[in-house]
């Protein structure tokens, strides 16, 4: 095996090295303009994708498999090895290879799985994306559910019938739980669900408090109410360290967790969301009632409206309070179509704001961010002028931020591009060096002349 | 810079040759140069910097963020709102009414995703359904299938649904006493690949439902009991009934969609049980399903019927016939089950004296087991026998 080893590429290396850090997980490796992948990766990557196999020498007299594609490509690519069900796992080249006389560094950037996914091509607009994450104790399972796209972080506890209605609910798109319990998980859920098992340690001892009461900085976690939760708190710690195991660091958009109140919903049980054809059916082909109810004129109203579909209230005050505003719009069908306008103004708000603060927002999409609020000021205004207290109500706790309009409008371009590498993104004026260095750049002939 | 050849010897000494053409050669100065480098220079640094301040411009919003997802959310339930302003006038939706009472009536109800996929010209069929835990708890309702049964069960739920989501209804009119669970039970197996039965996923689910009931529970069955013999389907779907409609705690709404029309019979024993069916018409050999919910039970399963819709040739569909007369025939017109329906009626009642948590058995039990088999004379064991004796007459 030495022998091997001494034979073995310092490419190689690196990406041996590289590779035993993410086992389960798919490695693309970057090496110049190309996303590669060596290996058993290889074929399932040329499998899934339709791109070639091919080999290349690997030391003395031995191969080894070999399949890539550009790396402008990777927007295309992978989403499909997502959807197929495969953890991605990116690696980068760290420095600029001009820099160094050995080999780049490298590391992974990004894991992808199906459940912690932020690209646009992998993410349905009218739906949330969510991790479930469960904890077992005897009789009972904490669940903790988090959209990293959005930034919504739920937690509940309860026997396994209810634990199984929420899972039937919220239908996330990838399940973690302990090694131990995969028995009892099939047992109770089957294999509905793409899931992912997980080393005992996370789960045990205080590991998981201390990794949210360190993510919200605060002392307890009465704040949020779920204090009592003992077994939603394991699961809800364990789901923010997996995030970060999966290189997602950039979490401020997850600013609050809050607890799924059971009794304030009325109760589906868990055949009800499949036999009334809420939002999805046992027919492939069968109308759904959101399809029939769906005429949001956002993505956020899209998926909030699935939300209400699958948990309608139990108390008789706030229906009457939705009941009141909705024939209050009914009747000011003026007012509720400027207000429908604006709100096609905002689009997706809540996946543009957490894309900021993964720090992958792009020039364009701050641009919309300023738009966003503009629309939202004159809502307020709207809101604050109309009869209808609950409106009214909306419109008090409205906040266009005004400052940040003003500072996007003035640093940033009208109409920037959407990637930050073709220039013209900030505005002139605010940097003295900027402009000195544009005039150079671009004032050629004048300078000349 | 392109000179000319001819002008070639007027070149001054610092320009450097570039490129040589036909006609001409191209130079370059040596100011020239360094200002080509800082072009290129300035290229690389415009981005770094423009990278640098875009960078600190997302850093700052980025403090934004928990209002930012605030307004978010309000926009989203505001969307939310106008979506169901909108629906409602598009859809002829109307303005439920929820209460506390213990009373669901909905007049001229329809199916919302149903109605919004029919063929063009068909309108949806309406129907009025009114349940309370006074009068009207259960309603059975028998019929053919294909008649709408399953469609009844289900708009139900949804218009409840709907009105608890905040939302207007597809119906005439809607005064909803506030339910606080929903259960449907659709006969249709869901976990046959992993192997269990219908039947046996049915009673587990039913057993679920019976388990976890409320007073202000809905509860939507559709074809329970199919799973399996027709007297064993009888029975169970029979004493599922009975258990609903007995529980003092939890009176539970019930629509029980059945194709046991001798689960009729309930009606009888129980008042608060109710008989509907689901009109068709028989013209000759002909049937018209007419969709509208009408009180009473229905006599016959129509199956025959439609199988022929279905297009089972005519021989089979004839022989079907002659081989149902001969069967209702034999069981006297059908009398057969109902009479031994009612004589385990009759049973059930002296049954209930031997219930499992009767005290009276707890009593005889805890009296049996503190008694010491090794120690007791004849006579004491008599005389234990004479206590029981008495604790059974009461």
């Amino acid at each position: 095996m030495a022998k091997d080893a001494t034979k073995e590429t310092p490419l190689m290396q690196q990406y041996n090295a590289i590779k035993t850090k993410y086992p389960g997980a798919l490695l693309l490796f970057r090496v110049g303009d190309f996303y590669e992948t060596f290996g058993e990766d290889a074929i399932k990557a040329a499998g899934i994708l339709g791109i070639v196999l091919t080999r290349r020498a690997n030391g003395a007299a031995t191969h080894i498999e070999l399949a890539g594609f550009p790396h402008h490509s990777l927007d295309t690519y992978l989403p499909k090895l997502v959807r197929a069900g495969q953890r991605v796992a990116i690696c980068d080249q760290l420095e600029d290879p001009k820099a160094t006389k050995t080999i780049v560094k490298r590391g992974v950037t990004e894991l992808v799985t199906p459940g912690v996914a932020t690209s646009d091509n992998i993410l349905h607009q009218k739906s949330n994306n969510y991790l479930a994450s469960l904890y077992y104790e005897k009789n009972s399972i904490g669940i903790a559910l988090i959209d990293i796209s959005t930034g919504e972080f739920l937690t509940a506890q309860g026997s396994s019938e209810y634990i199984d209605k929420l899972l039937q609910s919220f239908s996330p798109s990838e399940v973690i739980y302990p090694k131990s319990r995969q028995h009892d998980f099939k047992n109770t859920f089957g294999d509905r669900f793409y899931t992912y098992t997980l080393d005992e340690w996370p789960y045990s001892g205080d590991y998981s408090q201390e990794v949210l009461l360190k993510h919200f900085g605060v002392k307890s976690l009465k704040g949020f109410g779920i204090d009592k939760l003992n077994l939603g708190i394991v699961a809800a710690g364990v789901a923010l360290h997996y995030l970060n195991e999966t290189e997602h660091r950039n979490l401020q958009h997850i600013s609050a967790i809050s607890r799924i109140e059971e009794d304030r919903y009325l109760w589906l049980d868990r055949y009800s969301v499949r036999n009334l054809e809420l939002v999805g059916s046992v027919n492939e082909n069968a109308h759904t009632l959101v399809e029939v109810l769906d005429q949001t004129c956002s993505p956020m109203g899209a998926r909030l409206l699935r939300r209400w579909i699958v948990m309608p209230l139990k108390e008789i005050k706030p229906i009457n309070d939705r009941l009141g505003v909705v024939e209050f719009l009914i009747e000011h069908d003026e007012l509720s179509e400027t207000l429908k306008q604006n709100i096609r103004l905002i689009g997706d708000l809540e996946r543009l704001i957490s894309k900021i603060g993964l720090q992958k927002a792009n020039p364009r999409e701050v641009c919309q961010l300023k738009k966003a609020l503009i629309a939202i000021d004159t809502i307020k205004k709207l809101g604050e002028t109309s009869p209808s207290l609950p409106l009214q109500a909306i419109s008090a706790q409205l906040n266009p931020c005004t400052l940040i309009i003003e500072k996007i409008e003035n640093e940033l371009s009208a109409e920037p591009p959407v990637m930050l590498v073709k220039g013209g993104v900030m505005k002139e004026g605010i940097s003295e060096e900027l402009d000195r260095l544009r005039k150079i750049a671009f004032g050629g002939k004048g300078y000349l002349l | 810079m392109e000179v000319t050849h001819s002008h070639r010897d007027k070149v001054p000494a610092e320009w450097i040759r570039k490129q040589t053409l036909v006609n001409a050669e191209r130079y370059i100065t040596p100011e020239l140069k360094e200002y080509e480098e800082q072009i290129l220079g300035a290229e690389e640094k415009i981005l770094a910097l423009e990278t640098k301040l875009y960078n600190d411009l997302v850093y700052q919003l980025t403090e934004y963020i928990k209002p930012i997802q605030l307004n978010a959310q309000l926009v989203a339930r505001l969307d939310v709102l106008l979506n169901f302003a909108t629906i409602a006038i598009k859809n002829y939706y109307v303005k439920p009414q929820v209460n506390d009472s213990r009373v669901i009536d909905i007049k001229g109800g329809r199916h919302p995703v149903i109605e919004k996929n029919l063929p063009l010209g068909e309108e949806y069929i309406t129907n009025d359904v009114y349940l309370d835990s006074e009068t009207q708890q259960i309603i059975i309702i028998t019929g053919p299938n294909m008649a709408g049964k399953s469609a009844l069960l289900r708009q139900t739920g949804l218009i409840v649904l709907m009105a608890q989501m905040g939302s207007f209804v597809p119906a005439k009119a809607a005064s909803i006493g506030l339910v606080d669970k929903i259960f449907t039970r659709v006969g249709a197996s869901d976990n046959l690949s992993s192997g269990e039965s219908t039947f046996m996923v049915e009673m587990n689910e039913t057993a679920s439902i019976l388990n976890n009931l409320s007073d202000r529970s809905l509860i939507l069955l559709d074809e329970i009991g199919r799973g399996t013999s027709t007297y064993d389907g009888i029975s169970i779907a029979w004493s599922i009934a009975e258990f609903l409609h007995n529980q003092p705690q939890a009176r539970a709404k019930t629509l029980f969609a059945t194709h046991y029309h001798e689960l009729n019979e309930l009606s009888n024993t129980f008042n608060r049980i109710k008989n509907f069916n689901v009109s068709v018409k028989e013209v000759g050999q002909q049937i018209i399903f007419l969709r509208k919910l009408v009180p009473g039970g229905s006599e016959h399963s129509f199956g025959i019927h439609v199988a022929k819709l279905a297009g089972m040739p005519q021989k089979v569909l004839s022989r079907a016939n002659e081989i149902l007369k001969k069967l209702e025939a034999e069981r006297t017109g059908g009398e057969h089950i109902k009479e031994s329906i009612r004589k385990v009626q009759k049973q059930a009642v002296q049954m209930q004296m031997f219930s499992i948590d009767d005290p009276v058995l707890v009593k005889i039990r805890d009296t049996l087991n503190n008694l010491d088999v090794n120690t007791l004379t004849p006579v004491e064991a008599l005389m234990k026998l004479d206590e029981i004796q008495r604790v059974i007459k009461g």
